[in-house]
């Protein structure tokens, strides 16, 4: 069963809104329940501020879902849903971002399939656009929340307010990736990429989860020196965008020959996309990395299940999955295939940093930023 | 300097410079056209002339970034100031040429007498008739590119590239920062006050046209034709350019089921809200509700963005009523002034030519409408019906505030795909393209109008 989930809100909350307008899953097929959408669509959970649509995606067919039409309902129940209630199978409620699931992309798919083998359960997955959007939406439902698991939680931005429990099950380093046929002689450190004259896409702190990582980076590195060096970059930097994939989007029209992203960026255009011109730079000083947590809610009443599934994650067969499919690192080792990989290089070494000292400047950090470039 | 004073600054800074650049262009293209009218592509370019104010602004900036990408940063303020110039100096130069037809002939006749050289003519007798015309025009400009939206919303970026409007947007919807936005509507709204304000004081409102039908003297002068290819290169370059991928990638678009969603939506849409804007000017004009006419004349110092916010803000108060509603109400009271003045002129002309006559014969209102006015208003009714149609389908501003994620319209669903999936974005952009121009020939070919009536 395949459906598509679309959110839509009745206006009270501007935020979540916009942030669902502009979500990149409307209309991609992913892979989830029948369950959890039908009885939405059928309005019968009014009291949520979310309402969600489903669209049943049937033979490659497309169609919404009638919300008027009963017998189309019971048809859909009868034909194509499996009922999975009826066997008594538990549900795990995930919610993840879109480069966890989407339809061509992430290692959800793949680990629902895995896991659903190991126990007599099922597994869904909620998809926002990021993982900003996830957290606004839980701290939104409070203790009503479906979701059992986040997945995908990151160092920056972290907010543990309904999480009990916190599992890094990967991680990730944010990296500049250059196109190699234009720069042959790439910089080595930060400070020779900052000195340097490439026109540089970068993202919006403001907006963007990456941008952020690189203003912490920034801070991290030059500390009060900070602006300065912003202000030296930003003479070549061609454009802040709002997120990674506008950024990403205008590097791949060959807008600028260097874009903000992540060190693993280089295998997977080798490996995926066969461009391995594009790579990854990769500093000896170090990179800005993040764990990647899966957080358990506190309000799940799957808390034998949630367990069952945070240590699923840490097996060879998930972490496999999870590097593989999803292009971070991985707890244990690396897949053999990337060690083979011309755009391989080991996990560079971490500049140390808080998620709480993030939370706690992060407003004046942005701040700094904004005058520092408007000076 | 502050953030807030940042922003206002370069609101100011890019807008100046587009007028500065742009009017000096179009004064040299209208006048090419006015001085080389036997010559056809002098016709075609004055045909053209309105193309760009139905072309969707997204549309048009795209192919500005297929043209002029590989030359320079065009994410930059010399690339907000080109995509204004390209965009502005045609239209600019329509209203130019309809000032131009206001020097009556005699001038040029005693011009030609005199043996005035080409410079001559221009300083002795056009620049004292036209120096008004320039200053209000080089007005409207300014005020344009002060409300810009959607070239900021695409080539700016940062805190260094935005303007009043695309901050003010920004921090309502992506960075949540609502001390900012507070601060930003209020300058905005001092601003369009103050803009209005000045206008008034000026008295740069733009003049009625005259009722003699124009003609124009016949003049030569080939030295100037660069210019008319200028203006055709503006004009049809932009598009040229993505005509061909975009029709290498239509048939990837066609296969696309959410654009066909957003087709089918946009194309709803855009002739409920362009009928509607339509009919409501016609039924001013007609009721004599012409005293709008100076408010709708007001028209361009009016910022899309702080009637979408106004209308956010109430459609949160007001979570009932759909999105269509405010989305609706934010398109016609953009489109209607347009509509409006097309109509007001038509009807003004109407009214010296027949006015008195209708009176004399002591016919009821209905008889009048539909025995002198309607025959004579079909074909200016059924432009302001394709123009109302063809804004609200290329309207990219209210849909910004009012998409319905369910299903985009055609505009929003585009400005998604050129941020996110560029290739994907070329196919929607023809399918938009001919929308809107489709969206404008269809109600001339409804209402079977044709060119006795063109008198009016």
């Amino acid at each position: 069963m395949f459906c598509s989930i679309n959110f839509k809100m009745p206006g009270l909350l501007p935020l979540t809104r916009r942030f669902a307008a502009t979500s990149p899953t409307r209309g991609e097929v992913i892979p989830c329940a029948l369950r959890y959408l039908s009885p939405c669509g059928r309005g019968r959970h009014a009291q949520s501020v979310w309402r969600v649509r489903g669209i049943v995606i049937v033979r490659g067919a497309v169609g919404p879902t009638k919300q008027s039409s009963l017998i189309k309902y019971f048809l859909s129940l009868a034909l194509f849903a499996t009922p999975s209630s009826l066997y008594g199978k538990e549900t795990l409620t995930l919610y993840t971002h879109s480069a966890f699931v989407s339809s061509s992309y992430g290692p959800g798919g793949h680990l629902k399939e895995a896991f659903e083998k190991t126990c007599e359960c099922e597994i869904q997955y909620i998809v926002l656009d990021t993982i900003p959007l996830v957290i606004n939406r839980v701290n939104f439902e409070g203790d009503q929340t479906k979701a059992d698991v986040i997945l995908g939680l990151e160092d920056i931005g972290l907010d543990v307010t309904h999480v009990d429990k916190l599992v890094p099950y990967a991680s990730h380093c944010l990296a500049f990736v250059y196109d190699s046929t234009k720069i042959p002689n790439p910089p080595k450190t930060l400070d020779e990429l900052i000195d340097s004259s490439y026109p540089i896409i970068l993202q919006d702190p403001r907006s963007s989860i990456t941008g952020l990582g690189f203003l912490v980076w920034m801070k991290k590195a030059y500390g009060d020196n900070a602006p300065q060096k912003w202000k030296t970059l930003a003479a070549h930097v061609l454009t802040f965008t709002k997120g990674w994939t506008e950024a990403h989007a205008l590097f791949k029209q060959g807008a600028a020959p260097i874009v903000f992203s992540y060190t693993t960026d280089g295998l997977f255009n080798e490996l995926e996309k066969e461009m391995p011109h594009l790579k990854a730079l990769h500093f000896a000083e170090g990179h800005l990395c993040s764990n990647i947590y899966a957080g358990k809610l506190k309000t799940t009443h799957h808390s034998r299940l949630v367990d069952q599934f945070l240590n699923f994650l840490l097996t060879p067969e998930a972490q496999y999955l999870i590097a593989i499919q999803g292009w971070i690192y991985p707890k244990g080792d690396v897949p053999d295939a990337w060690k083979k990989a011309e755009n391989y290089s080991h996990q560079p070494s971490w500049i140390s940093y808080t998620s709480e000292e993030v939370k706690d400047s992060q407003r004046a950090w942005i701040q700094e930023w904004v005058e520092g470039l408007i000076q | 300097m502050n953030y807030i004073s940042y922003v206002f600054w370069f609101t100011l800074k890019q807008a100046g410079l587009s007028t500065l650049f742009t009017i000096p262009l179009a004064v040299l293209i209208a006048r090419a056209i006015v001085w080389n009218q036997g010559w056809w592509p002098a016709r075609f370019c004055l045909k053209l002339l309105g193309l760009p104010l139905i072309t969707p602004a997204l549309v048009g900036i795209l192919g500005f970034i297929t043209l002029m990408g590989g030359l320079f940063n065009i994410y930059s303020l010399p690339g907000i100031v080109a995509v204004h110039v390209v965009f502005y100096s045609p239209w600019i130069a329509l209203l130019l040429v309809n000032a131009w037809r206001l020097i009556p002939e005699e001038h040029y006749r005693l011009a030609s007498q005199l043996h005035f050289s080409s410079k001559q003519t221009f300083y002795f007798i056009e620049w004292p008739q036209l120096r008004k015309s320039f200053a209000e025009v080089a007005w409207i400009c300014f005020c344009f590119s002060l409300n810009s939206f959607t070239a900021i919303m695409v080539l700016g970026g940062g805190p260094q590239k935005t303007t009043l409007s695309a901050s003010l947007y920004h921090s309502l919807f992506f960075f949540y920062d609502f001390e900012q936005v507070t601060w930003f509507v209020s300058l905005q709204l001092i601003l369009t006050l103050s803009l209005a304000a000045l206008t008034i004081l000026l008295k740069t409102q733009p003049q009625g046209v005259s009722l003699k039908k124009p003609s124009f003297p016949n003049l030569k002068d080939s030295s100037q034709k660069p210019f008319v290819w200028v203006g055709l290169g503006l004009i049809c370059l932009p598009l040229a350019v993505i005509l061909g991928p975009s029709l290498t990638a239509l048939s990837l678009t066609l296969q696309n089921p959410l654009v066909w969603q957003a087709l089918k939506k946009s194309l709803m849409l855009a002739i409920c809200f362009g009928s509607l804007s339509a009919v409501i000017s016609l039924f001013f004009v007609v009721s004599g509700w012409r005293s709008l006419k100076y408010l709708a004349s007001f028209h361009f110092l009016f910022p899309s963005t702080l009637l979408g916010v106004l209308l956010f803000l109430f459609s949160l108060k007001i979570p009932s009523l759909p999105q269509e509603f405010f989305l609706g109400v934010m398109q016609v009271l953009l489109i209607l002034p347009f509509t409006f003045l097309l109509l007001e002129r038509s009807y003004h002309t109407l009214e010296a030519t027949y006015g008195t006559t209708t009176r004399s014969l002591g016919l009821s209102s209905f008889q009048k409408f539909s025995l002198i006015q309607w025959p004579l208003l079909k074909k200016p009714f059924a432009t302001a019906l394709g123009l109302g149609c063809a804004l609200s389908a290329g309207d990219f501003p209210s849909l910004a505030f009012f998409s319905n994620p369910d299903s985009p319209g055609l505009s929003s669903l585009f400005y998604q795909q050129m941020g996110r999936h560029f290739e994907k974005c070329m196919g929607t952009a023809l399918i938009l393209l001919l929308l809107c121009y489709f969206l404008y020939q269809l109600p001339h070919w409804i209402l079977r109008t044709h060119d006795r009536t063109s008198a009016a």
